[in-house]
């Protein structure tokens, strides 16, 4: 059998996505199926004084209008985000950092539509049903609500700025290694900057939509989802239901990104609704409210001090992240965590803060602690660079490290280096004049920069469900999600290759909360956990058959010690030179087919972790352990060119070069990248929420003003996939490379401007304006 | 600070806010040359519920719709072809794509009522009646352009209509004619790369 692993797969799943028939969640529709819509407050911070239902009511088509005192049995899902309050988090916590969180991060203590209160713009305030879609959204327009208004903010003030869990328990959300005064002190160059990051909303494709059927005390709930474990235990748990008797079903996610992760307040009131009318509801949200249904990447400020000897070797380093939060909950993304592993230093100080506004609660977005603080930071080091009179690359290599410089483990693997090396010779880095203004292009300004990227190696407990027939085929089951990262393919080649089957003939279903528990598809961590566990079924089913095989009076490997066999392949191989192929094998047993299930469990898991991802939360054994740092790398590499007179700004080629462990399909993994780095120049150059200060409301909720790049935006992309080995992470050797793509992008667009026009832009996004 | 007031509307309605706020309305509104299926469900009183008829993908359908629905409604909600995306319902992400009478438009910009007798092509009428794939179809799962797939089928009537414009000379002019359709994913390299290979011959 060929094999199948790092090699360029065409998608399974492609036929129906040509085809139309892949089908997302609102492409279900229940017989019987009503249409819901969401009525929103046009206010931000006030309460909630009389509401005028009448004309909604009224109009044609519009079967009823439910406000917070008319929706019967109505649920919230309080402090549960992803398995119960803190237990969503990305790194462990005590029991005092759960009480110092108003609830997990993400998660929403506060709840709509159960007072009067209004506590952000976009907040649910009534829930429309009716005959068709667009007779509710009517309906929910003619609702007139009136309001006390109070004085609200929607930018934060970055002076006025809290750690949570503070002091011994603040949990590497403050550290102190060295003393960076002193390192200060000593350094022949110093970078002291700030960096601010804006208001980021995710903007999938797919709009946010809920589709709930009561059967009896059955409940189906068809939702977009990257958790549908998750989405099941909270229900359930609201409820006070048995987890068999919620069905949750969401096979196909159009775009995710960390928008759909969570238990939503348009998920229970939509429940709600169809409960209340004895008949299925569809809720597909409008895409202005997705703006404040869901989450966001909340705005930023990055401040850095970081000091280096004439040599470059750092002296100092301080970052301290200060990011925005809703006034009711404590949604930390800690970028420091990330920062304060990537350069050799012996003086570190970072510190984690958080500055409160009125607005929804933000959340995960496409890499959530990198993608703004390596913005930071790497501009912060091309700063440096300038300053000492050295190539932006040599710094970075002076620095490299193959120890984690706070906790003081190696890495279990960092190609940092290797990957610049790939990318300079792709790009022609040694083009490159490095005076300020010195590339030019006839009226155009051209500019080359560089940056660093890295992800974190999150791993998380996971189970598959394999079934092996001896005619050929196999059944992969788990509630995994494919939100587009190639996930039915790469769940399908590991299997084939390790039963030694064509992947054609792996069958993969995903995307239900009954099947065997996934981890939440979130943090680059599907093809590494849930992929570890296929893994371990197949070789589960080759040690069974070899159980069985041994123990038959004929066949090949009849009387070998069954601890002798091995799987390879697809074949059953003997230490004494007998073998075996599994298919054959499989098919000398009694009933010619066998069914186990995998599991994935790392060394470095605690059972805490395990518990957490099997109850829906994220409970990660990465990226520290206490033996290992683990972490993919990459470097980027960008030509800009400005325009001498018009300004505008254009990126003719961006260069990456990446090594994430094991890539198992060259296909899938080179979209996920360029699709990064494509969001990359997004954030450098169009995406921001804007904002309305005096009303406390984001202002371009939709998706053709909040700018995203277009095709014309996109020139050459070139994706470079380093070879790397790491044998610790999982037994596939993979790390992960969903967000790694963006990370280090708008750094080296921003340092390439700088290199182009002498302008340094220390805010996102970089905009012809800023060129004037 | 507290004082009442009543604002013009509970939701925040593109139509309401425009109304009410001139000065930012000016601003908002350099989009919205077209209607959006949400200003189409403003003050239409839906007495009748006339009949139509369309040919979808070389069959003739016949449906009766409210004078507001639109055509992407009428096609997954009332059809059941799900096939047609809705990423916006206004008309600026071109996942509603579909061929009608030949042209490319945003489905959700248009009245069903407003097209009686018309030409659909919609994406689950491309692949023939065998199976085999349209060539377009073969190029985009060939050189991988789309991850999520959810924009995918209005890229692909999109992708061949830009051929059969004579849109697609070079790489450059398939970029600005492809970008209508946007694709969060990123996958727009590998869509001008399945649009070349389609136009030169080397698909299906």
């Amino acid at each position: 059998m060929a094999q199948t692993i790092n090699t360029a797969v065409t998608r399974t799943d492609a036929p129906r996505k040509v085809t139309g028939t892949a089908t997302y969640a609102a492409d279900f529709m229940p017989a019987g199926m009503l249409h819901g819509a969401l009525a929103t407050s046009s206010v931000a911070v006030g309460t909630l004084t009389g509401m005028d239902i009448s004309k909604a009511e009224a109009e044609p088509g519009v079967l009823a209008v439910f406000t917070r005192e008319t929706l019967p049995d109505y649920k919230s899902v309080k402090g549960f985000y992803a398995g119960g309050p803190g237990s969503a988090s990305f790194w462990p916590m005590n029991e005092s950092q759960l009480r110092s969180y108003s609830a997990g991060p993400g998660s929403a203590s506060f709840w709509p539509m159960e007072d009067a209160r209004i506590r952000y713009a976009g907040q649910p305030i009534a829930y429309v049903v009716a005959e068709t879609a667009a007779a509710a959204r009517r309906g929910a327009q003619l609702i007139e609500a009136t309001y006390d208004i109070a004085e609200s903010t929607i930018a934060m003030d970055p002076a006025d700025s809290f750690v949570i869990g503070a002091g011994d328990d603040s949990d590497g959300m403050v550290i102190t290694k060295g003393d960076v005064a002193e390192g200060l002190s000593v350094a022949t160059q110093i970078v002291d900057s700030e960096y601010v990051t804006p208001f980021q909303h995710h903007n999938p494709m797919e709009m946010f939509s809920a589709t709930a059927e009561w059967r009896g005390d059955r409940l189906t709930v068809w939702m977009p989802s990257q958790s549908v474990k998750t989405l099941r235990s909270g229900i359930a748990k609201a409820y006070d239901m048995s987890e068999t008797s919620v069905r949750v079903i969401s096979p196909f996610v159009g775009g995710a990104f960390g928008s759909k992760a969570g238990v939503t307040p348009y998920t229970m009131l939509t429940i709600a609704a169809a409960k209340a009318m004895g008949a299925p509801v569809r809720l597909i949200v409008t895409r202005p409210q997705m703006y404040t249904v869901a989450t966001f990447r909340p705005e930023s400020v990055q401040r850095f001090r970081i000091g280096a000897d004439a040599a470059g070797k750092l002296t100092a380093f301080e970052h301290i992240e200060i990011s925005q939060t809703s006034q009711f909950d404590a949604v930390v993304n800690p970028g420091t965590h990330i920062t304060r592993a990537m350069y050799a230093c012996p003086n570190i100080h970072t510190e984690q803060r958080l500055s409160r506004s009125d607005t929804n609660s933000g959340g995960f977005m496409r890499a959530p602690n990198e993608m703004q603080t390596f913005f930071g930071l790497e501009s912060a080091m091309d700063e440096l660079a300038i300053k000492l009179g050295m190539d932006p690359v040599e710094l970075r290599r002076v620095n490299d490290t193959d120890r984690h410089p706070v906790a003081d483990v190696p890495f279990s693997s960092r190609s940092l280096m290797e990957s610049y090396d790939a990318v300079a010779d792709s790009f022609g880095w040694a083009n490159r004049t490095p005076e300020v203004g010195s590339m030019t292009d006839g009226d155009w300004l051209v500019g080359y920069g560089c940056a660093t990227a890295t992800y974190p190696t999150n791993i998380l407990a996971s189970n598959a469900r394999v079934r092996m027939h001896s005619t050929g085929e196999a059944y992969i089951e788990l509630a995994a999600h494919d939100v587009g990262t190639g996930t039915y393919t790469i769940m399908a080649q590991i299997a084939a290759a390790r039963l030694g089957l064509p992947v054609e003939a792996c069958d993969v279903v995903m995307g239900e909360g009954d099947m065997p528990v996934a981890p939440l598809a979130g943090g680059s961590t599907t093809a590494a956990s849930a992929g570890s566990a296929v893994h371990d079924a197949c070789l589960k089913i080759g040690r069974q058959i070899a159980a069985q095989v041994s123990a038959m009076s004929e066949g090949p490997l009849s009387g070998v010690d069954p601890a002798a066999i091995t799987l390879e392949n697809g074949v059953l191989k003997a230490s004494g030179g007998q073998s075996q192929p599994l298919i054959e094998a499989l098919a000398s047993t009694a009933t010619g087919q066998i069914e186990v299930i995998g599991e994935f469990r790392h060394k470095a898991m605690t059972d805490q972790m395990i518990k957490t991802t099997f109850q829906g939360g994220y409970g990660s054994a990465g990226p520290v352990t206490p033996e290992m740092a683990m972490f993919a790398f990459g470097a980027e590499m960008v030509e800009v060119r400005v325009h001498r007179w018009t300004h505008e700004i254009r990126v003719p080629r961006l260069h990456g070069a990446f090594a994430a462990g094991t890539i198992l399909n060259r296909k899938t993994a080179h979209s996920q990248l360029m699709g990064g780095m494509i969001w990359g120049i997004g954030s450098a150059l169009h995406e921001v929420t804007e904002i309305d200060t005096p009303r406390a409301r984001f202002l371009n909720t939709n998706i053709a003003e909040y700018l995203i790049p277009v095709n014309a935006d996109v020139r050459e992309i070139r994706v470079e996939m380093l070879d790397e080995r790491d044998d610790y992470v999982n037994p596939l050797g993979v790390k992960g490379i969903g967000e790694l793509g963006i990370v280090g992008t708008a750094a080296a667009i921003a340092n390439a401007v700088y290199h182009a026009t002498g302008k340094r832009l220390r805010h996102l996004p970089i905009r012809t304006s800023d060129m004037v | 600070m507290s004082h009442n007031k009543v604002p013009p509307r509970a939701g925040i309605s593109r139509r309401s806010f425009l109304g009410s706020t001139g000065a930012v309305g000016a601003v908002l509104g350099a989009g919205t040359q077209h209607a959006s299926a949400q200003q189409s469900d403003t003050g239409v009183a839906p007495n009748s519920q006339p009949k139509i008829e369309l040919t979808i993908n070389g069959k003739r359908r016949t449906l009766t719709v409210e004078p507001r629905t639109t055509l992407v409604e009428a096609l997954r909600d009332n059809l059941g072809l799900t096939g047609t995306k809705i990423g916006c319902n206004q008309g600026q992400c071109g996942a509603c794509t579909i061929l009608l009478n030949g042209n490319r438009v945003n489905s959700c910009l248009i009245l069903a009522l407003s097209v009686n007798g018309a030409k659909i092509t919609t994406v689950e009428g491309l692949a023939n009646p065998d199976g085999s794939l349209h060539p377009m179809q073969t190029a985009f799962a060939e050189h991988d352009a789309f991850q999520c797939g959810y924009c995918t089928p209005g890229q692909i009537l999109s992708a061949i209509a830009c051929i059969d414009e004579g849109h697609a000379g070079s790489a450059d002019e398939i970029r600005e004619y492809m970008s209508g359709n946007l694709c969060r994913c990123g996958a727009y390299p590998n869509i001008v790369a399945a649009v070349e290979a389609v136009r030169d011959g080397k698909e299906g």
